[in-house]
C-alpha cells in the first residue's frame, strides 16, 4: 500500500484553489472596474497606489492562505497519513511494530489512544495464541492417552467409514487377523472380511435404526389406541449385532460385535467392529459337548449290559454252564469297557474344569521375586529364590497368595529359616518346592490347612480352592539329602514356554478420522491431489537396461493416505533377479548375490506388491517412474497381471514446479525441499524420501494451479512430449 | 510261608472282592475299614504288603502311608495305593509320600495280583 492516500492531501491542496480563485476573480474584477473607480475623485498616483496595495494585499492573502494550508497539512494531514500507514503495518504485525509519531502535531490524544489500542491488540492476540497452544497441548495429551488405551486393549477394534474403508485399527486387530491380511488405512474392509456378513449386519442395524426415526407418529398411534402415556414399549433399536466370522485366508473364529457410529442422517454411516479370538473356546464347545453326550450314552449302554448279565446270573439258578460262561464274559467285557470309559471321562472332565479359570503366563522369578520383596519390606520370613526361572501358566494372584500364606505357616511352625524356593521341571508340570532344614510336615497338618482362608487374597481364597483351580495338590516330603524337608506344589507350565513376547511393531499411524468425511469424486482424474491415496515406490536393479536382461533386486513401497506417510505399512523386499549382479550395480546399492539368493523372485513378489497397492484408486509414484515402471511392466506382462494405476513421476512434478532449475536428481530436489534422505540408494530409503518430496511438491503445484490428478497427468504428459 | 496282606479300604464291596482275590492267590489276608483301624492292625501284626485306599474317614491313605514310612520298623512294608483319585498329581503325591505303587480305580484284578506278586518277589 502506497503512502496514505495522496488523494486526500492532493484534494486538500486543491481546495486551496478556491480562495485563491476567489481572490483572483476579486482582484481581476477590481482591476477591470478600476476605470469606474477612477471616476472617483482620486489622483492617478493614488490610483497606482491603490493598484499596488491591491496587488500587495492579494499577494499577502495568497501567502497567508499558503501558510495556513501548509500548517494544516504539516500538523494534521501529514501526521494522519503517517499514522494511517503505521497503523496498517501495526495491524499486520499484530500490534508489535511500534508506531512512531511525528514530534509536532495537532492530533491531540489520538496517538496515545492508538498506541493503547495497538498494545491491546497485541496482548489480545498473544492471549489467543497462548490459549490455542494450551488447548492444543491438552488435546494432544488426551489424544495420546486415548491412543495408548486403544493400543492396550486386547480386543481388535476397526472403525470404518460408510464405504467400509478402514479409518482406524488397533494393534490387537493386526495381531488377531491372519498375517496376510491387508489391513491399513484407506483400504477396504472387504479385503479382509467377507462382504456378506458385514453388509447383512449393517442392513439389519440400519433398518432397526430407521424404524424408530419417527417417534412422534408412533406415540400418537399408541395414545389413540390405549389412551395412556405408557412408555413401556421398548423403542430403542439394538445398539449392536454380534456374529462369528472367519476372515479371508484365515482359520480363526472371531467373535465380532458391530455397531453403528452415531449419525444424524438416514444414510449408511460409519461403523465400528470389536472382535476377539474365540477359536479355542468355540472349538472346545464344539468338540466337547457332542463328545460328552456320546460318552454318557455309551457308558449307559455298558452299564445296562453289565447289570442285565449280573442280575440274570444271580436271580436264576437254572442256568446251563455254557450260558453262565456267556454271561460271565459279558460281565467282564462290559466291566472293562466301563472302566476305560470312566477313566477317559474323568480325565476329560478334570481338563475342562481347569481350563475354565482365567490363567496367564508368568515367569517364576517374577512371581516369587515379588513375594520375597514384599516379605522383606514387612519383615516376614527370610526366603531365597534359587535355580533357573521357568514359565508358568497360573492365576498369578492366587498362587502368590498361596505362596505367601504357606511361607507364613512355615514360619509359625518355627521351621528353620531361611527358606529356599526352587522351581523344578517335571513331566508336564513345574514343581514349586519350598525347602528348609528339618523334618517334613505331616499330611495331617497339611490337611488341616486346606480349608483355611489365605489372608492376603481377595475374597479370602482357601488353599483347597487355589489347588483345585490349578488341578494341583500339596504335600511335604523329605529331601534326598536327608537334611532338608520340602513342601511341594506342582503347577501347570506355560504351554508355549519359550515363545518370545512378539512385540508387534507398533504402527505409529493407525487412524485418520478425516477419511470419514471425505466425499471423493468418482472420477479419479477429478480428485484433488491432496485427497488421493498413493503408493510411492522405488527399485534397485542389476543395471539400467530392462530390455537387455537387467532385473530388479530390491523393491520397496510406502503408502501415503490423506497426506500422511504411513510408516507402519511398508513393503520392503529383496528380490532374487535370477541372474548375477554386476559389480557396477553393487557399488551403487550394496546388494550382492549372496543377499538375494534365498529371497523370493519377482514372480512371487509382484502379486504381493499389487495386493499392497490395494484398490484401483491408488496412484503409483516414483522418482523417474518411467525407469522403474519398465521393469515392473515387463514382469507384469509376462505374468498377465494388470496394473491399472495412474503413474506420477516426481522428476516431472519437480520440473512443473520450477522449470528453471536444471537439476532434478533425487538429491537435488531433496535438498531444495529440505528433505533428508535416510539410507540413500536403498529402495526403502529412496521411496520414503520420494514420498516426502511428493507431499511437498503437491503443495507447490497448487500454487501453480495444478490441483487435481487429471491436471497433473496432463501437465506431465506435455513435458514428456517434446522430450520424446 | 505265605505272605501277609493287609487291605485297608472303607468300601465293603471292593474289600469283598480283594479279600477273595488275594486268598485265591495264596496270601493270608486281614482287613481294616478306615485309616486308624489300619494303623492299629499294622501295629498288632506287621504285614508284608498293604493295599491302601486313599479316601477314608478318620485318617486318609496319605496320612497312613506317611505314618508307616515315618516308623523305621515298618520301612519294609510294601504299600500299594489303590484309589479312585486318578489325577497325575494325586499319583505323584502318593508316590512321594512313600507308596511303592499307585493303582487307580477302576482296575483289572489280574493287574493287582501281578503287581502284588511283583513287589513281594523283590
Amino acid at each position: 500500500m502506497a503512502l496514505a492516500h495522496p488523494n486526500h492531501r492532493f484534494l486538500f491542496w486543491l481546495l486551496a484553489l478556491i480562495p485563491v480563485t476567489v481572490l483572483i476573480i476579486t482582484v481581476t474584477l477590481l482591476l477591470v472596474h478600476l476605470p469606474i473607480l477612477s471616476s472617483l475623485p482620486i489622483s492617478s498616483r493614488s490610483h497606482a497606489a491603490v493598484m499596488i496595495w491591491i496587488l500587495i494585499g492579494s499577494f499577502a492573502i495568497v501567502v497567508s492562505i499558503a501558510i495556513i494550508w501548509a500548517l494544516v497539512d504539516g500538523l494534521c494531514l501529514l501526521p494522519l497519513a503517517i499514522a494511517t500507514q503505521q497503523i496498517s503495518i501495526s495491524l499486520r504485525s499484530q500490534g508489535r511494530y511500534p508506531i512512531t509519531w511525528p514530534p509536532v502535531h495537532l492530533l491531540g490524544s489520538l496517538p496515545t489512544q492508538l498506541d493503547a489500542m495497538a498494545a491491546a491488540l497485541s496482548k489480545a492476540q498473544e492471549q489467543i495464541a497462548l490459549a490455542l497452544q494450551n488447548q492444543h497441548r491438552e488435546l494432544t495429551e488426551q489424544k495420546a492417552q486415548l491412543e495408548s488405551v486403544l493400543r492396550q486393549i486386547s480386543e481388535g477394534v476397526i472403525v470404518c467409514d460408510a464405504d467400509a474403508r478402514i479409518v482406524l485399527y488397533n494393534p490387537a486387530a493386526v495381531r488377531l487377523l491372519p498375517e496376510t491380511a491387508d489391513i491399513g488405512l484407506g483400504r477396504s474392509l472387504y479385503d479382509v472380511w467377507p462382504r456378506e456378513t458385514i453388509e447383512n449386519s449393517l442392513e439389519f442395524l440400519l433398518y432397526c435404526q430407521n424404524k424408530v426415526a419417527k417417534p412422534s407418529d408412533r406415540l400418537d398411534a399408541l395414545n389413540t389406541l390405549s389412551n395412556t402415556t405408557d412408555h413401556s414399549v421398548d423403542d430403542s433399536p439394538p445398539a449392536d449385532i454380534e456374529f462369528v466370522a472367519t476372515p479371508h485366508n484365515g482359520s480363526v473364529l472371531l467373535d465380532c460385535r458391530l455397531s453403528l457410529l452415531p449419525t444424524s442422517s438416514q444414510l449408511p454411516s460409519a461403523f465400528v467392529i470389536v472382535f476377539h479370538d474365540s477359536t479355542a473356546q468355540l472349538e472346545l464347545l464344539n468338540r466337547q459337548r457332542p463328545w460328552l453326550k456320546n460318552t454318557a450314552q455309551e457308558l449307559c449302554q455298558h452299564v445296562a449290559n453289565l447289570q442285565a448279565a449280573a442280575e440274570n446270573l444271580s436271580l436264576f439258578s437254572n442256568i446251563s454252564p455254557e450260558q453262565r460262561r456267556c454271561f460271565q464274559q459279558v460281565i467282564i467285557a462290559e466291566g472293562r469297557a466301563l472302566s476305560e470309559g470312566t477313566q477317559h471321562l474323568t480325565r476329560e472332565l478334570s481338563e475342562m474344569t481347569t481350563r475354565q479359570w482365567p490363567m496367564a503366563d508368568v515367569k517364576s522369578s517374577d512371581l516369587v521375586g515379588n513375594i520375597i520383596h514384599h516379605l522383606q519390606k514387612e519383615g516376614g520370613p527370610q526366603t531365597h529364590l534359587i535355580g533357573i526361572p521357568m514359565w508358568l501358566h497360573v492365576d498369578t494372584q492366587a498362587i502368590s497368595g498361596l505362596l505367601h500364606g504357606l511361607l507364613e505357616k512355615l514360619h509359625k511352625m518355627r521351621c528353620q529359616e531361611p527358606f529356599e524356593i526352587e522351581f523344578l521341571p517335571g513331566n508336564h508340570q513345574v514343581y514349586l518346592d519350598i525347602r528348609w532344614i528339618g523334618q517334613p510336615l505331616t499330611a495331617v497338618m497339611i490337611e488341616s490347612w486346606l480349608s483355611e482362608p489365605l489372608p492376603h487374597t481377595a475374597a479370602h481364597l482357601t488353599i483347597a480352592e487355589v489347588l483345585r483351580r490349578h488341578n494341583s495338590d500339596l504335600w511335604s516330603q523329605a529331601h534326598r539329602d536327608g537334611i532338608h524337608a520340602l513342601l511341594r506344589l506342582p503347577l501347570p507350565p506355560s504351554p508355549r514356554p519359550w515363545r518370545s513376547r512378539v512385540s508387534v511393531s507398533e504402527r505409529p499411524e493407525f487412524y485418520d478420522f478425516t477419511l470419514i468425511n471425505q466425499t471423493l469424486a468418482a472420477d479419479l482424474a477429478q480428485r484433488s491431489l491432496t485427497q488421493l491415496n498413493y503408493v510411492v515406490f522405488d527399485t534397485e536393479t542389476t543395471g539400467l537396461e530392462p530390455s537387455k536382461g537387467d532385473e530388479i533386486v530390491q523393491l520397496a513401497g510406502v503408502r501415503v493416505v490423506n497426506g500422511r506417510i504411513l510408516r507402519g505399512e511398508l513393503f520392503d523386499h529383496l528380490v532374487n533377479p535370477g541372474r548375477s549382479i554386476p559389480k557396477t550395480a553393487t557399488r551403487f546399492h550394496g546388494i550382492v548375490d549372496t543377499m538375494v539368493v534365498d529371497q523370493p523372485s519377482l514372480d512371487t513378489l509382484l502379486p504381493q506388491f499389487k495386493q499392497f497397492i490395494g484398490s484401483h484408486d491408488t496412484v503409483l509414484v516414483a522418482h523417474n517412474a518411467a525407469f522403474d515402471m519398465q521393469f515392473i511392466n515387463k514382469k507384469a506382462v509376462t505374468m498377465n497381471i494388470e496394473l491399472p494405476y495412474p503413474v506420477l513421476d516426481t522428476v516431472l512434478l519437480s520440473y512443473l514446479v520450477d522449470e528453471h532449475t536444471p537439476r532434478h536428481t533425487l538429491d537435488a530436489i531433496a535438498q531444495r525441499l529440505h528433505v533428508t534422505i535416510e539410507k540413500r540408494h536403498t529402495a526403502l530409503g529412496d521411496a520414503l524420501a520420494t514420498a516426502e518430496i511428493l507431499l511437498k511438491l503437491i503443495d507447490l503445484l497448487a500454487a501453480r494451479g495444478i490441483t487435481t490428478l487429471g491436471q497433473a497427468l496432463a501437465a506431465s504428459a506435455r513435458i514428456n512430449q517434446p522430450r520424446q | 510261608m505265605s505272605h501277609k496282606i493287609l487291605i485297608v479300604d472303607d468300601e465293603p464291596n471292593i474289600v469283598l472282592s480283594l479279600e477273595f482275590l488275594m486268598k485265591q492267590a495264596g496270601f493270608q489276608v486281614r482287613t481294616a475299614g478306615d485309616g486308624e483301624a489300619g494303623l492299629a492292625a499294622v501295629a498288632a501284626e506287621k504285614p508284608d504288603l498293604m493295599l491302601l485306599d486313599v479316601m477314608m474317614p478318620y485318617k486318609n491313605g496319605y496320612e497312613v502311608c506317611q505314618a508307616i514310612r515315618a516308623n523305621p520298623d515298618w520301612s519294609d512294608i510294601r504299600i500299594i495305593m489303590l484309589t479312585a483319585k486318578g489325577r497325575d498329581v494325586e499319583r505323584e503325591k502318593g508316590l512321594a509320600l512313600g507308596a511303592d505303587e499307585y493303582i487307580t480305580k477302576p482296575f483289572s484284578t489280574q493287574q493287582v495280583v501281578e503287581t502284588v506278586r511283583g513287589l513281594l518277589a523283590t
